[in-house]
């Protein structure tokens, strides 16, 4: 599988904690990679540094052969990236945000125009899309984002806890989205979650990362085999305690 | 399809102009601010007129030929005046004298044959300020009632019951000021005591806390609706970015500037009136202000560097704080201690003769640059005002440099180490 992403030996420091210690990992294009962690573990500082917001105190990014740093508008051009407490502009309609956004990306009008009207259909906000963004709620507010972020059509889809703070029916109709979208593109995701549901549905690779190192990768089928459990979530509080205990003993 | 600058900088124009604070900062402020600042004028210029004249040394210069005439002497009397020869003016005035009272020959031949006799009152202003432009007018006031009160005393030989305050006016009081070694009219020194003095510090007061509050609150907006990590991972160069929201806030600036002139005319014209008052013009003619042609670009090239300058110091300021309100007090704070040196021109402190050393010290400030530039300007000295409008421009560059190494995502995401070393020493609570 050729990579859409590959992130190597990232190391960094914020007040003299180390919030990364060597991560690496890689994303193959169609493919919806998950990081899994608690709270943390870095992996929005992982997510920040492979989209161009933070820089590495070692390591490299590789996003299709560009690097986000030195290229930085291919890149992002190519990117695109959904925080975990992203917010909108309250003043802004939500059909006015979309506009915004496509006519950064858009290169002609047509092009915007196609955009914005993959993003009315995404959101499902209707005609509610008219109203400031300041008066939508928190299922309204993400879903308009996660039809920003994905409007562009991406090639790497960059997501930080896309479905945080939903409700049941907001949070699958998030991922109904995000997977119908990679289906019909070809794209690649990363993604990072606090729910395994949601990863055993979604990823088709994970990564589980504790203190600023990966600690696991594979597949949810073989990472519950390679720790004998029931499911993913058992699978990494094991990989967390085996990682803690190697860390004693080191 | 449009730049990016230009879509970065129209969205920003729809977000700001719909904020509370920008709406209120930047139209409506200006507009309250000078109506009330109006009407106390007003209340100024009526407490002007009703006060005393103050003391003020006089001096009066008699031009005709002989002893003075006994009208003189009595006018004199009145006014705690000293009566000297043919002296001149200027010298009078460098010798400590405030008032010089310029009488011309055949003064009491005119008034006895009862025509209007014309003088000359030179005033010596220790201030351009607004109150000390009021002080020969008062005078002007004692002079003609001193002159009724004489011939009045005249009159009484042959009408005892005569009473001064029924007598026509016997003198026509042409008033002058003497500053900085020149004659000028009323109209000049109006000119620069209100257009220099006042106008620009006001202008400068205006402009730049709403340009640096727009500016702070485009980064406080950002900040507060957590859009930030978004706006910056969007195909958009940094520099068009930061462009995109100078170009709106200048323009939204110069929204205020725009609603700063129209509150400025009206609180001119309340103003006027007053003065109007006092010197029994019409409130249109005391309205006419001079402001020295020269001056226009000074001021032009001066407000432009200072809200430039503002505004990026805005940016970094809203860049560092947590939300909208956040980077409105912290830019407040900044601009009004910024502010503080230009807060004696109102009460007409003439820059120029601070000594060197504090006035050096000073070029940090750039408002207290402008108040230089401008008033060197006003006084033709335009060596200084071009030095002062260099140092400007070195700091519009300085704040730029600043701006470039500050104004990058993992600072404005994670704040910089030093503020936020800062931040936790200045929060840190010692526990029980």
């Amino acid at each position: 599988m050729e990579e859409a992403l590959t992130v190597s030996d990232l190391w960094k420091r914020f007040d003299g904690v180390e919030a990364l210690r060597g991560v690496s990992f890689t994303v193959g294009r169609g493919e919806i990679f998950g990081l899994i962690g608690p709270n943390g573990a870095g992996k929005t500082t992982t997510l920040r540094i492979v989209v161009g917001l933070l820089h590495p105190d070692r390591g490299s990014v590789n996003v299709y052969g560009l690097d986000p740093f030195r290229d930085g508008i291919r890149v992002r051009k190519i990117i695109s990236y959904l925080p975990e407490e992203a917010g909108v502009y309250r003043h802004l309609s939500g059909l006015d945000f979309l506009k915004f956004i496509a006519e950064v990306y858009a290169e002609d009008e047509s092009e915007a125009e196609d955009m914005v009207s993959y993003a009315v259909q995404v959101s499902g906000l209707g005609d509610r899309l008219r109203d400031p963004a300041g008066t939508y709620s928190k299922g309204m507010k993400r879903r308009l984002l996660l039809a920003a972020t994905l409007m562009t059509r991406p090639k790497l889809a960059v997501l930080d806890e896309p479905t945080s703070g939903l409700d049941v029916y907001h949070s699958v109709m998030m991922r109904r989205t995000i997977k119908d979208y990679v289906e019909e593109t070809g794209a690649s995701v990363l993604l990072s979650s606090h729910n395994m549901l949601e990863v055993e549905y979604l990823c088709d690779r994970v990564a589980f990362i504790a203190s600023g190192r990966v600690i696991a990768v594979g597949s949810p089928e073989d990472l519950k085999r390679e720790y004998n459990a029931a499911n993913l979530e058992e699978a990494f509080i094991d990989a967390v305690k085996q990682h803690q205990e190697g860390v004693l003993q080191a | 399809m449009t730049s990016k600058l230009w879509t970065v900088a129209r969205k920003e124009l729809k977000e700001l102009s719909r904020e509370r604070v920008v709406l209120f900062g930047l139209l409506l402020g200006p507009l309250l601010m000078y109506l009330i600042m109006g009407a106390a004028a007003g209340a100024a210029g009526q407490q002007a007129k009703e006060a005393a004249v103050t003391p003020v040394r006089i001096a009066i210069v008699y031009q005709g030929p002989g002893r003075p005439p006994p009208l003189l002497e009595s006018m004199a009397k009145a006014l705690n005046a000293t009566i000297v020869g043919a002296a001149s003016p200027e010298n009078l005035l460098r010798q400590g004298y405030d008032t010089v009272l310029v009488v011309h020959e055949g003064f009491e031949e005119k008034i006895s044959t009862g025509q209007v006799a014309g003088v000359t009152l030179i005033y010596k202003p220790h201030s351009i300020g607004f109150i000390e432009l009021n002080k020969p007018m008062a005078v002007e006031q004692a002079v003609e009632e001193a002159a009724r009160a004489a011939v009045a005393e005249k009159l009484r030989q042959v009408l005892p019951n005569v009473s001064a305050e029924f007598l026509y006016n016997p003198v026509n009081v042409e008033v002058k000021y003497y500053y900085r070694g020149e004659l000028t009219g009323y109209q000049q020194i109006l000119g620069l005591t209100l257009g220099v003095g006042l106008a620009v510090p006001l202008a400068v007061l205006m402009t730049a806390i709403a340009s640096a509050q727009v500016a702070a609150i485009s980064f406080g907006v950002e900040k507060e609706a957590k859009t930030l990590e978004k706006l910056f991972t969007l195909p958009v160069r940094r520099r068009d970015l930061l462009l995109g929201k100078l170009t709106a806030v200048t323009a939204l600036a110069l929204g205020g500037v725009a609603s700063y002139t129209a509150g400025f005319i009206i609180y001119m014209y309340m103003t006027s009136k007053a003065f109007a008052t006092q010197t029994g013009q019409e409130a249109t003619q005391a309205f006419t202000i001079t402001i020295p042609h020269s001056l226009y670009g000074v001021i032009a090239a001066g407000l432009a560097l200072a809200i430039y300058t503002t505004t990026v110091i805005g940016f970094i300021i809203g860049s560092q704080a947590q939300d909208v309100r956040g980077s409105q007090m912290a830019v407040n704070y900044t601009i009004f201690i910024l502010l503080i040196p230009l807060f004696p021109l109102f009460f007409g402190l003439d820059p120029t003769t601070l000594p060197r050393t504090v006035a050096i010290a000073l070029a940090v400030d750039p408002y207290w640059l402008l108040g230089i530039a401008t008033y060197t300007a006003a006084l033709g000295r335009t060596l200084t005002a071009a030095l002062a409008l260099t140092a400007l421009a070195a700091h519009a560059i300085t704040w730029t440099i600043i701006a470039s190494h500050l104004l990058n995502p993992e600072t404005m995401i994670i704040g910089h180490p030093l503020l936020k070393k800062l931040t936790r020493k200045l929060t840190k609570r010692k526990t029980p």
